[in-house]
């Protein structure tokens, strides 16, 4: 069990900067989450915490000591790899067995270790087989079996379910957090499904580019994005997004005139606008489900939306509809609608939950009051 | 510069250069200077004259004796630093030599004669290549002969290869046929046979033939070649049948099947048992040593064993003749060496 | 088809049109003749023909002489004799002391060939390894360092000889290298156990770079994260060789080393044309009997060179029903991937 603290960390191929000064702090016995899209630097930032890549700048520290210099041998982590890596010439057994071997650990305490590992992963039956005798499902628990042996001070997790049917994934996403429930060890766990961030993650940090665009729990990223990325990032279906701009703004409101709308929203949105300018373009966002149809029942903006096409799942119903001069709009209301497509509703934007964003390539969020 | 430094820091994620870097390297030089050393020593040393070859230590390089053209004599006079009864050193050519005195002038003023002991000059060298060690072999002894015959043998032996392995390879690969399995299976098992195990009776038959001391007598036991058999078919069944079916359709023979169509698209898998033929067919030792004793009939091989017996002395000339014999094969290897190298370089930009 | 390729083939294309034209007629006919199916026999027969009159009747007719005594070539002219070739060969008072056996040459070749396999496998087999470890790193030039290391295999064994021949010549740069280190010149391939050295030296040097090749392909197969799962789990270095290079190699390796020993058990173009099988009949291996008993000596012995020739046969096919054996064994203990 042990904390992670990254300072300044970065990594530089020849003249190519892959990750750029990351500061991280992961308290003992957290589940962290690294999330982003690919290419975003979340493996290679895992990598380097495992010693398996050279840390270019900054300090990676484990329980407050140094461990750049140490290699990955030596570091006391434990790492399922996207693709298992299991040893296919060993059976179950030996590749549960073969770090404690490589550690000199007594056979008595191996064969203790291993077959505790083995029934808690239930794979007891299966010590005997090879790698290749086993499912998907099973190779991973062996791959997972083979960490936990090693009682390491983190977990790492680098993108594991991703080679696993749906159904698969949703049954390993339950056994891993409770797994983390019954261990508590701090986990670090790469993925680039955001669903398993939502719903695994005690904190989640979402990465784009080698940075680092926000951390939070996954509700914080849901109710309070720090910017456009993670707007859109989190939640599915994606948050809608509609282009306008500043019409009047003070340090306790925000007013818009939304391109769909022709003329400034009458209700402002709850934000503190200090810092916007008028006219500034800006980006309002708000997610499907915060959407309502009709009259509204709180402070809204409303405009007509034209539906493209309807989705109707009994439970609930997505609109996909056109507003304004084509920008897109999806809704998701619960229950079944009356509305076909080709009719145009009304459609209303609580502003209680609707986001302002700069229009900007860092796309930062007015933050709420 | 950077593209290098960075692609050697590049190794594993790890910036530093390991100690197990610098020793692969090593062993990497080691092994370069091994592997290429001794043959460069063998070309260099085609190029020297018989004398440099006598001597030892040797030098590295190819030298030979200067020579000065000297008014009022016809050939060029070979040029001494001559130490003189007065002390100094001069470099002086030689006129004559009777015994242990020389007669030696001043090329610019040639009419005083130094009469000097020859234990006090030196030759003055020069890096010379004597290229007649390769002229001269093809004049002296048959090697013309030798060569051609080598070379008959090589392109006529890979033609009939390339040909019936193809038609084998076609009829394996393309029919349907009562026992094609068990032909197939017979032809690869003399894979197991090499033919060092039936000699005498190789040697009864080719004899029987009328083929012995006969090009063919080495050319017609080579051509079938399993492994020949066992590539062309590997690449032939991915040739689509539906191709034979429209020929077939359009009234072509199998005959023209062949020959238009699959033969033509075997191209590549052609190319690879043709170079390995030429290679077999060029390097082929044993079987020509038995089955040729005449020596105008010697394949290049034959000859240099044969003539190492007889020229122990005659370094000069086997060794120019090694090296052509050597030459084809390494102008192939130097080739196919670039599209290897670009491969892993082009790898390694990306 | 052929109209738009380059005009480099013109030449062959317009021979193969006419081998084409001259042979469609006469095809055509055998093809109405034996109808298609069975015209696949047409087209497999030469090949058939040339196997079978230069590999599978020789290996009948090899018993034959093996079996019949007398110098007459022709098989009526050669009086039956039973097993007295292989008796004449296996004569000997004690089968550990050649000088005590009748053909003491043939019994030195066979102890010079299974030391020469042994020794030259061995060596080879370990020195293709290591340099395909260090070629399957990321250094710079792998591929030049690659063809560096198959180079001599291209040559031809002749020429390999003379090369080193040269080289060790008691006039030779390898003598002068110790003049010049303060050592005294040696007479390499005149002296037994170094002539023998040579011989194994030479081989290694004219052979290894395609074992290397093999062991490296089989190296790349193997995934780089299992590498890096065994760091995890902190495995050193030794281990990793040890534990995951090794047992997945194990394939690649039992062939290296089978195709090596049926190799060396030939040995002859090169050894021959180095030292001739001296000095004496120190370098003197078993193909070189066979050769010198049926051809070279004045008088050709067929029956005992025939009889010798099975005695290899046999020890070949032993060789190959081992590697039959283990890479059954091998396949299904090692070589399974983890596909994840």
């Amino acid at each position: 069990m042990a904390s992670l603290r990254l300072q300044n960390v970065g990594k530089r191929y020849g003249a190519t900067t892959v990750i750029h000064s990351i500061d991280l702090d992961v308290p003992d016995g957290e589940f962290v989450v690294f999330v982003g899209p690919s290419g975003c630097g979340k493996s290679t930032l895992l990598r380097m915490i495992a010693g398996l890549e050279d840390v270019t700048s900054g300090e990676v520290g484990i329980d407050g000591k140094r461990v750049n210099e140490i290699s990955a041998a030596q570091r006391g982590l434990a790492m399922v790899f996207q693709s298992y890596a299991l040893y296919p010439h060993m059976s179950v057994y030996q590749n549960l067995a073969f770090g404690l071997e490589n550690l000199r650990t007594p056979r008595v305490e191996i064969d203790a270790k291993v077959q505790g590992a083995a029934r808690m992963l239930r794979l007891d039956a299966l010590l005997e087989r090879r790698p290749t005798q086993l499912s998907g499902g099973q190779r991973q628990r062996v791959a997972i079996g083979r960490a936990i042996v090693r009682d390491p001070t983190i977990f790492l997790f680098d993108e594991p379910l991703s080679n696993l049917d749906a159904e698969l994934r949703v049954q390993m996403r339950a056994e891993i957090t409770a797994l983390h429930k019954r261990l508590g060890t701090t986990m670090i766990y790469v993925t680039h499904d955001q669903v398993e961030a939502m719903t695994m993650a005690d904190r989640i940090v979402v990465l784009r580019a080698g940075k680092v665009e926000q951390v939070g729990t996954p509700l914080e990223l849901y109710n309070h994005p720090a910017n456009r990325f993670v707007a859109g990032f989190i939640g599915s279906p994606q948050m809608n997004f509609l282009n306008g701009r500043v019409a009047g703004a003070d340090a306790e409101r925000i007013r818009v005139a939304l391109d769909a709308m022709g003329s400034a929203a009458a209700e402002a949105l709850p934000l503190r606008g200090a810092s916007a300018s008028p006219e500034q373009a800006v980006v309002l966002g708000i997610r499907p489900e915060h959407i309502g149809l009709g009259a509204a029942t709180a402070p809204s903006l409303s405009l007509p939306a034209k539906i493209d096409r309807i989705e109707q799942l009994g439970a609930s119903s997505f609109l996909y509809c056109t507003v304004g001069a084509g920008e897109r709009l999806t809704v998701h209301v619960a229950g079944q609608v009356p509305h076909v497509s080709g009719e145009t509703v009304t459609v209303t934007l609580p502003v209680a939950d609707s986001h302002l964003f700069a229009a900007t390539e860092g796309g930062a969020a007015f933050p709420r009051r | 510069m950077a593209r290098l430094v960075a692609f050697l820091s590049a190794q594993r994620g790890r910036a530093r250069a390991d100690w197990t870097d610098w020793v692969s390297y090593a062993y990497l030089l080691l092994g370069l200077l091994l592997m290429f050393g001794p043959v460069l020593w063998l070309v260099l040393s085609s190029f020297k004259s018989p004398a440099a070859l006598n001597e030892f230590p040797p030098q590295l390089l190819p030298y030979g004796q200067k020579t000065v053209i000297v008014a009022g004599h016809e050939k060029p006079l070979p040029l001494f630093s001559a130490t003189l009864p007065d002390g100094t050193t001069r470099e002086l050519a030689e006129v004559r030599r009777i015994g242990i005195q020389a007669t030696l002038v001043d090329p610019a003023a040639p009419e005083e004669e130094y009469k000097v002991n020859i234990r006090d000059r030196k030759p003055v060298r020069h890096f010379e290549l004597a290229t007649s060690n390769y002229t001269e072999v093809f004049g002296k002894f048959s090697f013309g002969t030798y060569l051609w015959n080598t070379v008959f043998i090589t392109v006529i032996a890979t033609l009939i290869t390339l040909l019936f392995n193809a038609m084998a390879a076609f009829a394996l690969s393309k029919y349907r046929f009562g026992g094609r399995d068990a032909v197939f299976v017979l032809i690869i098992s003399t894979l197991m046979i090499p033919p060092t195990i039936i000699l005498v009776p190789n040697f009864l038959v080719v004899s029987e033939l009328g083929l012995l001391n006969s090009l063919w007598g080495v050319i017609w036991p080579a051509v079938a070649t399993p492994t020949g058999v066992f590539l062309l078919r590997q690449y032939m069944l991915t040739i689509p049948d539906e191709l034979l079916d429209a020929a077939r359709m359009d009234h072509a023979s199998e005959w023209r099947i062949f020959w238009r169509i699959v033969l033509p698209l075997s191209a590549p898998a052609l190319a690879v048992l043709a170079i390995f033929s030429v290679m077999w067919r060029w390097n082929d030792f044993l079987w020509p040593l038995i089955v040729l004793s005449r020596s105008e009939k010697f394949t290049l091989q034959l000859a240099l064993n044969a003539f190492q017996g007889e020229l122990t002395t005659e370094w000069h000339y086997l060794l120019a003749m090694t090296v052509i014999t050597l030459l084809p094969v390494t102008l192939v290897f130097a080739f196919l060496q670039r599209h290897i190298t670009t491969g892993i370089a082009s790898a390694g930009v990306k | 088809m052929s109209r738009d390729r380059h005009p480099l083939l013109a030449l062959p294309a317009a021979f193969g049109r006419a081998v084409l034209d001259l042979l469609d007629a006469p095809m055509r006919a055998v093809q109405r003749l034996v109808g298609v199916p069975r015209i696949a026999w047409i087209f497999v027969g030469p090949n058939l023909a040339i196997l079978g009159l230069f590999t599978f009747l020789p290996i009948v007719i090899n018993f034959y002489f093996a079996f019949t005594g007398g110098v007459a070539l022709y098989p009526s002219q050669r009086p039956f004799t039973g097993l007295e070739n292989l008796e004449t060969l296996f004569e000997c008072e004690s089968y550990l002391d050649p000088s005590t056996c009748r053909k003491d040459l043939f019994w030195r070749a066979i102890f010079n060939t299974g030391k020469f396999a042994v020794l030259q496998v061995g060596l080879m087999v370990a020195f293709a390894l290591i340099t395909a470890l260090v070629l399957n790193r990321k250094i710079l030039g792998r591929g030049f360092f690659r063809g560096v290391f198959f180079y001599p295999v291209l040559l031809s064994p002749v020429v390999v000889a003379l090369i080193w021949k040269w080289v060790l010549q008691r006039e030779g740069v390898l003598n002068a290298l110790l003049a010049g280190a303060g050592a005294s010149p040696v007479g390499w391939l005149s002296e037994a156990p170094t002539a023998f050295f040579w011989c194994v030296f030479v081989s290694i040097w004219a052979h290894m770079g395609f074992y290397t090749l093999i062991l490296l392909a089989g190296l790349q197969a193997i995934p780089p994260d299992l590498y890096e799962a065994a760091e995890m789990d902190s495995a050193s270095p030794w281990r990793r060789f040890s534990r995951i290079t090794l047992p997945l190699l194990m394939p690649n390796l039992i062939v290296v080393l089978v195709l090596g020993l049926i190799r060396a058990v030939q040995i002859f173009d090169e050894v021959f044309v180095l030292t001739g099988g001296g000095p004496g009949s120190a370098t003197t291996f078993i193909v070189q009997f066979i050769y010198q008993t049926g051809f070279a000596e004045s008088i050709h012995q067929y029956g005992l060179a025939a009889a010798a020739s099975l005695v290899l046969a046999l020890s070949l096919l032993a060789l190959t029903l081992v590697q039959l054996r283990l890479t059954k064994k091998g396949l299904a203990g090692g070589s399974g991937r983890d596909h994840g």
